[in-house]
C-alpha cells in the first residue's frame, strides 16, 4: 500500500558505487605503478605520481590557503548535509492518496460538493468490519472522483473463511462504494491479512 | 381591485432585515429536513461527536446585498449516491431559503464530512 524511494535509491546508489569504483581503480593504478605506463602508452604527457610518491601534488595544499576556500568547502559541505538529508526523508513511506474528490453532477454554477478520501475510507473501513469474521480494515483511496482506485488492507480472524470474506467485499463493500461515488472503481485491491488470534466477542447477535 | 384608502404606502412600512444568522438557521433547518443528510452533534472541539438525523448540519452564510453564497458541512447516509444527494439538499437549500426569505441563494457549496453507515447510526443493531 505504501510506496517506497527504490527508484531514487538504486539511481544514486549505481552513482556512488560508479565513483567509488573509478577511485578504487585509480588509486590501484598509481599504487602499482601501471598509471604511469598507461599514461606513457596512451600520450597524453601527464605523468602520474609514481608508487613511492604522494599521489597528490606537493602544492596541493596551497589552492586551500584563500580564505574564500573555506567559504567554498562550507556552502559545499552544506549543500552535500541538504541533499543527504533529502535522500533521508525520501526514504519515508509515501501513500499518495487521492485529493480532495469533487462530487459535481453538473458545471460549478450551482455551488460545489466535496469530500475528502479519508471520510470514504473511513465509511468503506467501516463497511468492511461489519463482515463476519473481519478484526480489522484499513482503505486508502488513489485516483480522482471519476477514476476512483481502492486498496484495502483486511485483518480476519484465522477461524474466518477467506474465501466468504474476499466474495462479501466484492458483493456488498465495492458496490456500497460505487453507489456512493457513483462510478465504478478503476482498480481494486484487496490484501488479506490473518491474524494470529482469534477474535472473542463479549456479545452475540442473533 | 383597488386599494383601500386606509392602506399604507410600501415605502413608508418600515424596512425587514434578514441576518447571516437567520439564514443560516433556516438553511440549517432545511438541510437536517432532507433525506440522507446529517448534522454534527455532542463532542468538545470536534472531538467525540457524531452525525445523526436530529441535529442541523454546520451551515455557513455569506450575503452579498440580496444575494447568497452558502457553506454547508453535512454527513451524508452511506451507501447513498452521494451526487444525487447532495444535488438534492442543493436545490432544496436554493429553493427554500428563497422562497422563506427573498434571499436570491446564488451558491450552495456542500463539504460532505462524513458517511455514516446503517449499523452506524446508533449503538445496536437490527435483528432481521
Amino acid at each position: 500500500m505504501r510506496e517506497t524511494a527504490g527508484k531514487l535509491n538504486r539511481g544514486w546508489l549505481t552513482i556512488i558505487g560508479i565513483l567509488a569504483l573509478l577511485l578504487g581503480v585509480v588509486g590501484i593504478l598509481l599504487a602499482s605503478g601501471a598509471a604511469a605506463g598507461i599514461a606513457s602508452a596512451t600520450g597524453t604527457g601527464f605523468e602520474p605520481a609514481g608508487p613511492g610518491e604522494t599521489a597528490l601534488p606537493e602544492n596541493a595544499q596551497s589552492i586551500f590557503a584563500p580564505p574564500v576556500a573555506a567559504v567554498i568547502l562550507s556552502v559545499v559541505a552544506v549543500v552535500v548535509g541538504l541533499l543527504a538529508l533529502a535522500w533521508l526523508l525520501a526514504q519515508l513511506p509515501k501513500l499518495h492518496q487521492a485529493g480532495t474528490f469533487r462530487l459535481n453532477s453538473g458545471d460549478n454554477a450551482d455551488g460545489m460538493t466535496s469530500c475528502e478520501p479519508d471520510v470514504l475510507s473511513d465509511a468503506v473501513e467501516a463497511d468492511v468490519e461489519q463482515l463476519d469474521g473481519v478484526q480489522a480494515a484499513s482503505a486508502l483511496l488513489r485516483g480522482s472522483a471519476s477514476q476512483p482506485d481502492l486498496t484495502l488492507d483486511v485483518g480476519i480472524d484465522p477461524r474466518a473463511d477467506v474465501r466468504a470474506v474476499i466474495e462479501q467485499i466484492h458483493s456488498s463493500v465495492v458496490p456500497d462504494f460505487e453507489t456512493a461515488v457513483g462510478v465504478p472503481l478503476s482498480r481494486n485491491a484487496v490484501l488479506i491479512n490473518v491474524s494470529n488470534r482469534p477474535a472473542r466477542d463479549k456479545a452475540a447477535v442473533v | 381591485m383597488t386599494a383601500s384608502p386606509d392602506a399604507v404606502d410600501t415605502g413608508d412600512r418600515g424596512t425587514l432585515t434578514i441576518s447571516e444568522k437567520a439564514i443560516e438557521k433556516i438553511a440549517g433547518q432545511i438541510a437536517m429536513e432532507t433525506p440522507h443528510i446529517l448534522g454534527a452533534t455532542g463532542g468538545f472541539l470536534g472531538i467525540g461527536g457524531h452525525h445523526d438525523e436530529d441535529s442541523r448540519p454546520k451551515v455557513k452564510v455569506r450575503l452579498h446585498g440580496q444575494m447568497a453564497s452558502i457553506e454547508v458541512s453535512a454527513g451524508v447516509r452511506y451507501p447513498t449516491p452521494l451526487r444525487t444527494t447532495t444535488d438534492d439538499l442543493r436545490e432544496r437549500i436554493r429553493s427554500g431559503v428563497s422562497s422563506r426569505t427573498g434571499v436570491d441563494v446564488r451558491h450552495v457549496d456542500i463539504d460532505i464530512t462524513s458517511l455514516v453507515g446503517r449499523s452506524a447510526s446508533t449503538d445496536r443493531r437490527e435483528l432481521e
